[in-house]
């Protein structure tokens, strides 16, 4: 596999237009994703409880953030962001090594989101036990409809091209 | 009563079966469709054992464990997950973990914790977490 040419290397730090969130930050969304962890957490949903906490009122559970910016399977929506113009040789499968959130703002129901994204990093070509390929660092950037920034999201992936099959 | 935490105190075992249905839950519930978390063929062609759990499912499990040891009001500012191994359908994930640290930033009480999470494969998710607790002495209506 070639090393990584101009052309990706060109897609580095630059950020994205943003992109609006398909959907607003609703307690449905919230729900089911409570019910996937179990997580019982009343202040999510019981805006009486909410209110008499420092946080002063319901919002969505923080670890969502990223599940805002996920685009619908139908119909599709054609990306133009560094990340959707990034084409590794090769390289056809993903997967996450590391992620770092950070929490500006609790989001309430009814926010509108947008995102940018930025690829930061492109590592060598490397070998591990999945396959060959790189490791892809990048952020995302949440803002609200006030444009106030809400939360990151920092990603490490790996890029590569999977092993052949019986090869271990 | 808010409860005063101390470095080194150990934040005791959450348990979650990794059932198929919760690998569709996770799925429809993350909004996550590459197909190595719905697709057995796809997983192993790509170097798995089958169909695992994707960040956002483990980002899901931090949020709620942060909520139970720490209260309902104690909001997470940061959470780190570092993939080790596969969280895979047919284990069962136990998040246990110990406080790392307690302190003030800019006015904020804030508690981080060291927490693993394992199945029955090993350790599969090195986590940091970051929560603020209400200032002390809050008064609650």
């Amino acid at each position: 596999m070639p090393a990584i040419t101009e052309k990706e290397r060109a897609l580095i730090g630059k950020e994205s237009a943003p992109r609006p969130a398909p959907y607003p930050v609703n307690e449905v969304m919230a729900r089911f994703w409570c019910e996937m962890v179990e997580d019982a957490n009343a202040i999510y949903f019981d805006d009486g409880c909410a209110r008499g906490t420092w946080l002063q009122g319901k919002f969505a559970p923080p670890a969502m953030l990223f599940t805002w910016a996920m685009e619908p399977v139908w119909p599709e929506v054609e990306r133009e962001d560094p990340l959707a113009q990034l084409r590794l040789e090769g390289c056809t499968a993903t997967i996450a090594v590391n992620a770092v959130q950070v929490y500006l703002e609790p989001l309430r129901y009814g926010d509108t989101l947008t995102v940018t994204v930025q690829i930061s990093e492109i590592g060598e070509e490397k070998t591990t036990r999945l396959g060959t390929g790189h490791f892809v660092s990048t952020l995302h950037t949440f803002r609200n409809q006030s444009g106030q920034a809400v939360g990151t999201h920092t990603f490490t992936l790996f890029m590569y091209r999977p092993h052949p099959p019986g090869g271990d | 009563m808010a409860r005063q935490w101390q470095a080194g105190d150990s934040l005791p075992p959450i348990r979650l079966d990794l059932t198929i249905r919760r690998a569709a839950q996770a799925v429809a519930g993350t909004r996550d469709y590459y197909p190595a978390h719905h697709d057995e063929q796809f997983a192993r062609a790509n170097g798995a054992a089958g169909i695992f759990f994707n960040t956002m499912f483990l980002q899901a499990f931090a949020g709620r464990a942060a909520g139970e040891w720490f209260g309902y009001d104690a909001f997470l500012r940061r959470l780190e997950v570092a993939m080790r191994g596969t969280n895979y359908v047919g284990r069962t994930l136990v998040a246990v973990g110990t406080v790392a640290a307690v302190r003030e930033a800019d006015g904020r009480r804030c508690v981080d914790a060291d927490v693993t999470f394992s199945t029955e494969d090993g350790p599969t998710t090195a986590v940091k977490l970051t929560v603020q607790l209400p200032a002390e002495g809050t008064v609650v209506p």
